[in-house]
């Protein structure tokens, strides 16, 4: 009994003292003032080099939530948010067409090609070779830009449809490929070049086809229903920048759109 | 004859064989993660302040979120244990979907419950903001990640509980009540000096659950670097920045943190249960 009573008295007073401790956290990282960017994982990067220098520069907070394009896209609606930026606009024509979106912005173009072990052991060059038999392929499902990006272009051409079948895994998003192509958990997979760049342990090879496959493109979307319009569009804006984001994303090995898209201030930016 | 005897003299190395082949997988799998990285990625890794920041959120998360599991789960397997009313069979199933659901699910249902299930005209979280301040606020918090935890650890901490309060007999409870105990006092002097093996158990389970839950964060709380990153969703930010020396250094941590844990656990009750027999 004795015992008993001195465990529950610990069990409060430990609970207490987290309880404590937590609320702090809570309550000393008020996320008044900051904006709060839904970001591709494959950008991740990047955005998060650049957040730092906007802080630096402008003394502004951007909260980042990363994850794949697709499954962003549904916490962003049921949450709420300012900025959305998936791997692919074709998410943000959703939201635009929804009414969602005031502003968007292109930062930069993305290439899907292939990724395979350092100095391509599997001697792999073309979709065609992703069904050779005896390969492991890796691709990203429909939740990740690139998924949505490649079905979109190549959905019905036989050769993809062929490497589709002989896919042994179907990932969430672009980086899971990449790592488990540079793991040799698979022999090959496609993502993004810029991403593929991030790995060390795997070589990159483009899909010279722009018929085929066109490039993608990178945008960054205020939302209408931002709290922080101005604010909002202000990181936007230095992403978009040359000498801001650009530099970074340059830095970081994305091909950067130096003008400010043509669609910026349509829908009321000041 | 010959059949059977063959068949003795293999069962106990048959048994060996499995369990030894388990058992060889886990250490495979320590052995290989462990072999992956150097001690200078682990020291790289935790020179940075965010992910110490990490580390302490996911000790304070979880064990928040284990204790406020027992703090529930006690009377609720109380109730399941020794009451005997209408509905008993459904509230049972009720209290097991948070561990059968796909964790992406139970993440997904509280974003809902806390965003768009209206009361009156705002939702739980906007409520507590307009009550509270923006402080207040649970979606996308350190909060959130203790809700998070709490949900499915919760369950686990009920069924282990349940277990062991089934194992101890109601007769003391009885005979207590008899000798003029009321209800409350045969159920804290008799049936939990008895059960606390049990709930030191269910706190360790529910501790380790919450150590690696993800799925549910990710939805709920986000990935916010230094804010709402705790180990287990460090590891995803890690991968997403191709960082896979960074990952398995943070995996073998959290292996590490459950193993201690759960190893002292098991230290403390066993050193209890020596001195229940010396006095």
């Amino acid at each position: 009994m004795l015992h008993f009573k001195r465990i529950l008295v610990l069990f409060l007073v430990v609970l207490g003292v987290a309880v404590a401790g937590l609320w702090q956290r809570q309550i000393s990282r008020d996320d008044g003032g900051a904006v709060l960017l839904y970001c591709a994982a494959g950008l991740q990067a990047p955005i998060t080099e650049a957040v730092a220098a906007f802080k630096e520069s402008s003394g502004e907070r951007v909260e980042l939530r990363f994850g794949g394009s697709g499954s962003l896209a549904a916490q962003l609606e049921l949450a709420g948010g300012d900025l959305y930026l998936p791997a692919d606009s074709s998410y943000l024509d959703s939201f635009e067409a929804r009414g969602m979106l005031s502003s968007r912005l292109s930062l930069c173009n993305l290439s899907a090609g292939i990724a395979v072990a350092h100095g391509n052991p599997a001697q792999i060059f073309t979709v065609e070779d992703l069904s050779r038999q005896g390969l492991r392929i890796a691709l990203c499902n429909q939740s990740a830009a690139i998924g949505l990006h490649l079905e979109k272009h190549l959905g019905s051409d036989p050769r993809w449809r062929m490497a589709v079948s002989s896919a042994v895994v179907s990932m969430g998003t672009v980086t899971e490929v990449a790592q488990a192509v540079a793991l040799g958990v698979v022999d090959a997979g496609i993502v993004w070049d810029a991403v593929a760049d991030q790995f060390q342990e795997i070589d990159f090879v483009a899909l010279d086809d722009e018929a085929l496959l066109p490039t993608a493109q990178a945008v960054i979307g205020v939302l209408a229903a931002s709290k922080n319009h101005e604010q909002a569009h202000r990181f936007a804006a230095f992403l978009n920048n040359s000498e801001g984001g650009g530099r970074i994303f340059r830095e970081a090995g994305y091909r950067t759109i130096p003008t400010l898209d043509k669609n910026v201030g349509r829908v009321g930016i000041p | 004859m010959p059949i059977a005897c063959l068949l003795t003299c293999l069962f106990l190395p048959g048994v060996g064989l499995m369990a030894g082949g388990y058992v060889c997988l886990i250490l495979g799998m320590l052995l290989a993660g462990l072999g992956f990285v150097s001690w200078q990625d682990a020291v790289d890794l935790f020179g940075k302040p965010e992910l110490r920041s990490a580390l302490g959120l996911t000790f304070l998360t979880c064990t928040i979120s284990s204790l406020m599991s027992i703090l529930v789960a006690v009377p609720a397997a109380f109730l399941l244990s020794r009451g005997r009313f209408r509905g008993k069979s459904a509230l049972d199933t009720v209290l097991d979907i948070p561990v059968i659901l796909p964790p992406l699910v139970v993440g997904l249902s509280l974003l809902i419950l806390f965003n768009h299930l209206s009361l009156g005209e705002k939702s739980i979280d906007g409520w507590l903001v307009h009550v509270f301040g923006e402080g207040a606020r649970v979606t996308f918090s350190p909060v959130a990640v203790v809700v998070a935890q709490f949900t499915v650890c919760c369950a686990l901490a009920i069924r282990v509980i349940r277990s062991t309060m089934d194992e101890i007999p109601k007769r003391q409870e009885e005979v207590a009540m008899s000798l003029g105990c009321s209800r409350g006092q045969a159920f804290f002097r008799v049936l939990l000096p008895q059960a606390w093996r049990g709930l030191l158990g269910a706190w360790a389970i529910a501790w380790a659950r919450a150590l690696g839950e993800f799925g549910p964060i990710l939805v709920f709380a986000g990935v916010t670097r230094g804010r709402t990153e705790v180990l287990s969703t460090a590891i995803f930010l890690e991968m997403n920045l191709g960082n896979l020396r960074g990952a398995v250094v943070i995996s073998l941590v959290l292996i590490a943190i459950a193993l201690v844990v759960l190893a002292g656990v098991r230290w403390l009750g066993r050193g209890w249960e020596r001195e229940e027999v010396l006095f």
